[in-house]
């Protein structure tokens, strides 16, 4: 139905076929229009509900995150790794086997942290988010 | 209610109008509002979904944040570095520019994060607002998604900022890259916010180059990263 349309020129005829002329026309109508707002609930927001409930108790959202936040950071290291090569290439330098040595033990290092920190903060803000939905302020673990 | 000899109690006018009254206002809302409302709810549902174009399109965002807000670092740190007569080729230079690139990789990293928290953030307050519309309340929809694009960009700025001093510092440049720093500075409003953010969940507000784990050294030693 599109959004333009207009009661004023297209009145909205009985749906429930209730009987105007009936005793219990007004009873009738206003069981039939609170059942059909319940049916529209369950039909149409219940479902929602359901997602935001699921997303807020379901502990397997957290270590989704986690083990996502952790593949983020393993994949940009990866990715940099050929860039920060091209770049060097670029300026006509390449790495002497200490250079090298060096810049692979800082980069795991690097990469290591990274990884940690990327988790413990996925799965912190993760947490918070499914406590706050839930009503219940959570304290902030990692501060 | 009315009464008649019969004893059974009639409906008044006023009740039989209330009765229509309401079905048609129901009426109404179920063929101009609950359309709009379904669409509303399908697209937040689909925004949601892990690896959704949505969230595809918020982590290229903040990857080409971050490669730009770098990419000015790197040309800030190979300047400072031969002016310094430190010339690419020299150790100096070398792991200076190498540990930029790590610094990169772990604001990248830590930006596809943020992006997908946001993205989360988004989701679970438009599904609440779906809520809210469907307990007759009124809501807001979808302010969470400008916010996420305006921070990405301002985290990533301050990142290659942190990044690019703590390199400069590392092979004593200070006071190259000050042009950098006030380039960036314009550019930076805000992110004082986004600093705090990061600050309360532990990455600190030095920027991912020098604050990394500062608040899970515990964890990082346990799995024996660092000594």
């Amino acid at each position: 139905m599109p959004t333009s349309w207009n009661p004023a020129t297209n009145p909205i005829t009985n749906p429930y076929g209730i009987n105007r002329g009936s005793d219990t026309f007004a009873a009738d109508t206003l069981a039939q229009v609170t059942r059909d707002q319940w049916n529209n609930y369950v039909q149409n927001f219940v479902p929602i509900e359901n997602r935001l409930i699921q997303y807020a108790t379901d502990p397997n959202v957290v270590s989704d995150a986690m083990a996502d936040a952790s593949t983020g950071i393993h994949q940009a290291f990866a990715a940099q790794q050929g860039t920060t090569d091209r770049r060097l290439k670029s300026l006509g330098v390449q790495l002497s086997p200490e250079e090298q040595a060096a810049q692979t033990r800082a980069s795991g290092l690097q990469e290591g942290l990274a990884d940690v920190q990327s988790q413990n903060t996925a799965r912190d803000l993760t947490m918070q988010r499914q406590q706050s939905i839930l009503g219940s302020p959570a304290p902030t673990g990692a501060s | 209610m009315g009464s008649k000899n019969s004893g059974k109690v009639q409906e008044t006018a006023a009740q039989r109008a209330q009765a229509e009254h309401a079905m048609n206002q129901l009426n109404d809302y179920k063929q101009r509002w609950l359309p709009v409302q379904q669409k509303l709810a399908s697209t937040i549902l689909e925004q949601g979904e892990k690896g959704s174009e949505a969230r595809r399109l918020a982590a290229g965002k903040a990857s080409t944040d971050t490669a730009m807000s770098f990419d000015k670092a790197n040309s800030a740190l190979e300047k400072g570095l031969t002016n310094a007569g430190a010339a690419p080729g020299s150790a100096k230079a070398n792991l200076a520019m190498t540990g930029l690139g790590a610094d990169e990789a772990a604001a990248g990293g830590l930006g596809h994060l943020m992006s997908e928290q946001q993205m989360d953030d988004a989701y679970t307050q438009n599904l609440g607002a779906l809520m809210s519309l469907g307990r007759g309340e009124r809501a807001t929809v979808g302010t969470s998604m400008t916010n996420m694009a305006r921070a990405s960009a301002e985290q990533a700025s301050a990142d290659a900022q942190a990044a690019l001093l703590q390199r400069s510092g590392n092979a004593q440049l200070a006071g190259q890259v000050v042009g950098f720093g006030i380039q960036q500075g314009a550019s930076k409003q805000g992110s004082d916010k986004i600093q705090a953010m990061f600050s309360q969940t532990g990455v600190g507000g030095s920027g991912f180059g020098t604050g990394l784990a500062y608040g899970n050294q515990d964890l990082a030693s346990a799995s024996g990263m660092v000594p």
